[in-house]
This record gives structure tokens, sequence and C-alpha cells, in this order.
């Protein structure tokens, strides 16, 4: 017999839990049981514990029938309070909702397994997009937003996401980060611009291929022609000592990313 | 390489293609192409320098701290002036309109 998946598990546990559980059975459904197990059975324990024509007394609470059935009946949770109310009791936590641990959709009943896995995904690829700007420009927030249910969760982290997305677009297109034109690459030894001739032999190679990494032009813009062999991450934004490659890029957009850099880092 | 106060000035937002470009608090301009040469700044008042044939700049500069420096992206000061007011005007020239080894900045 194959195993039973965990999330169907859950969900029938909290689904028979509910305080209404009993809508979900059947009336008819002794006949599907064998005759004589009827009051054993799970389904009779649901009968027990609500019927529209319960008998009450003055107090409002279950009054016993018989067959043990009832308050005294250990096996039925009463729903009625058996003490009256009084006057500055607290009889609830004073707790917002959706505070702490837990979520909703809003309309008070438990998400379902998809909406959290979708939530628990989406909100890891905001983080790891908002990571990855941070790299380069640690100040940057997403815009703030409120959401309350799940599905505004849901969205809210897929905004933050494309929102993340769009920075690290728009940081590469002003050079801080490979550029929408980025092709191979060499490693760099180090921060330092003492490139050999054979580094700046095959950077001229890749530029003459895929040209400026970042704006893609195939002219430099320098005297000889030589592209400007580029640092990426570029060496002020590397506070984590990462590996760097290098890439060709045009003279204009090595001074846009001068610019840039320079106000990422003040 | 940017120009500004010791204590630091707001960068312009870069423009693709500009080689000069200033803030009242930072003036920011282009080199020689490093893999093509050096540069020589020299910066000093104008009747220290020598202007260069072209003149590229001129403006105003908030120096509140009276000393100017000049820094680049990856080199926190290459060279520092002493000025004597608290807004100092800066004329700058270049050797050349499109790569210029050299490049004269005046301070008053």
């Amino acid at each position: 017999m194959p195993p039973i998946n965990a999330a169907y598990l859950e969900h029938q546990l909290k689904r028979w839990m509910r305080p209404d559980a009993h809508h979900f059975v059947r009336p008819d459904w002794r006949k599907f049981v064998r005759p004589g197990f009827e009051d054993d059975h799970p389904f009779a324990l649901y009968e027990r514990k609500y019927r529209s024509d319960q008998l009450r007394d003055d107090h409002g609470r279950w009054a016993d029938e018989g067959g043990g059935s009832g308050i005294n009946d250990s096996r039925v949770i009463s729903d009625a309070n058996p003490d009256p109310i009084q006057a500055g009791q607290q009889y609830a936590q004073n707790r917002p909702r959706n505070s702490g641990a837990g979520i909703g959709n809003g309309q008070g009943a438990e998400p379902t397994p998809g909406q959290a896995a979708r939530l628990v995904a989406v909100e890891a690829q905001a983080r790891d997009a908002v990571a990855r700007v941070r790299e380069f420009d640690p100040q940057w927030q997403p815009t703030p937003s409120i959401s309350e249910s799940v599905e505004g969760r849901i969205a809210t982290a897929q905004a933050e996401a494309r929102e993340a997305q769009a920075r690290l677009s728009e940081l590469a297109r002003a050079g801080i980060g490979p550029g929408p034109f980025a092709g191979e690459s060499i490693p760099a030894r180090g921060p330092e611009r003492d490139f050999t001739s054979a580094e700046r032999r095959e950077i001229n190679r890749i530029g003459s291929q895929t040209g400026c990494h970042t704006c893609g032009t195939k002219d430099p813009g320098t005297l000889y022609d030589d592209y400007v062999i580029d640092h990426q991450i570029p060496t002020r934004l590397n506070l984590r000592d990462a590996e760097q490659r290098l890439y060709p890029q045009c003279l204009l957009c090595s001074l846009r990313q001068g610019g840039t850099v320079r106000q990422l880092t003040r | 390489m940017f120009i500004e106060d010791v204590n630091g000035g707001t960068p312009p937002d870069p423009v693709w293609g500009a080689k000069i470009l200033s803030t009242p608090s930072c003036i920011s301009f282009a080199c020689f192409p490093e893999q093509d040469g050096p540069t020589e700044i020299t910066i000093g008042s104008s009747n220290e320098v020598e202007p260069g044939p072209l003149l590229v700049f001129e403006g105003d500069l908030e120096t509140p701290s009276r000393k100017v420096i000049i820094s680049g992206v990856e080199i926190e000061r290459v060279l520092s002036v002493d000025v004597a007011h608290q807004t100092t005007k800066v004329r700058i020239w270049y050797s050349h309109p499109k790569w210029p080894d050299k490049v004269t900045i005046s301070v008053d």
C-alpha cells in the first residue's frame, strides 16, 4: 500500500477537528456501517456533539437523553459554557488578528496546503532577490505594503521579487553587475588593474564578438580601440571579497559606472 | 575623478556619454583612458596653474571645510588643496576634447 501524502493527512486532521465538522457527516452514514457497530463509529461522536434538536436545560447546556450522551459523556465536547458569564472576567486573549504564528486566508479559515506552499516559495524568491540587490546597493528596500490575507501576502512577495529584479536590471544597465550583453569573461587575478598583455588581448577578443557587456557597442571609444577591462562585481562594491571576473566595456559605460558606484558607496 | 569638499559631497547622477557633470557639492570629470596611458592632473589657484587649451567647466563648488580633494572611484584621495572660501570658483581645462591626458583645475 503506498504511503499516504502527509499534507493530505494534515488537511484531514484539521478538517475533522473543526467545531463544525459534523457538517461533513452525511445524514445516512449508518447504512455504510456494519450493523451493531454504529454507536462505536466516529461519526456517532459528531452526531452526539451537535444536533439541532438536542435536549438542553434551562442554561442552554445539553441535557442527558440517556445512552451515555450529553454533558456527562466523556466522549462529548460541549460547546456550552457551564459557568455564567461574569462581568470583568477575561475569556479570550486580546491578540490582534494575524499576529504571531499562523496564517489565514482572510475569511477566518486555515490556508490550503497549496496556498501555504506557494507562500513559502514566493517569500523565499523575494528574499533571495532582495539579497542579490543588496550585494550592490546595501540601502535598497522594496516598496513597503500591508497585506492580511494569505493571497495578499503571496501577491506582496511576488511584487517584491519583481521590484528587486527590476532594480537588478537597472543596475546592470548602469554597469553594476554583468550587463545585458555580457558573454564570455575571464577570471580576475585580483582587484588591481595591473592587467597583462594576454588579459588585454583576451578581453579585446571577447569584445570583438559580444561588444561592451553593458551597452553592446563594438566601438570601445578609446584611443587605440582597446576595451576597458571591467571588474564584476565592481571592486568598490565587492564588500564580501567575492571572486571577480573581467568583462569588456566601452569607455562611456565605464564612466557612467564610476558615477553609479560613487553614488552607491556614499 | 571627483572634485569635492574634504568632508564629501553629493555625486552627480551619472549620464551616459557625459564627460563632466556636477552638483553644487561635487564635480565629476573624465580622464584619459587608463589603458591608453596616464593622466596628469594639476590643481591650484588661478595664478598658480597654466590654463589648458580647452575650458570645459566653470562653476561654483560648496567647500564648507575650505579644503578641496580630488578622488577616484577606487582611490580615496589623489590630490588636496586648501581654499580661501566656503564657496569656491572652479575652472577645468582639458588638453584634448576626447582624450585629455592633461587636466588643469583652478580653484579660487
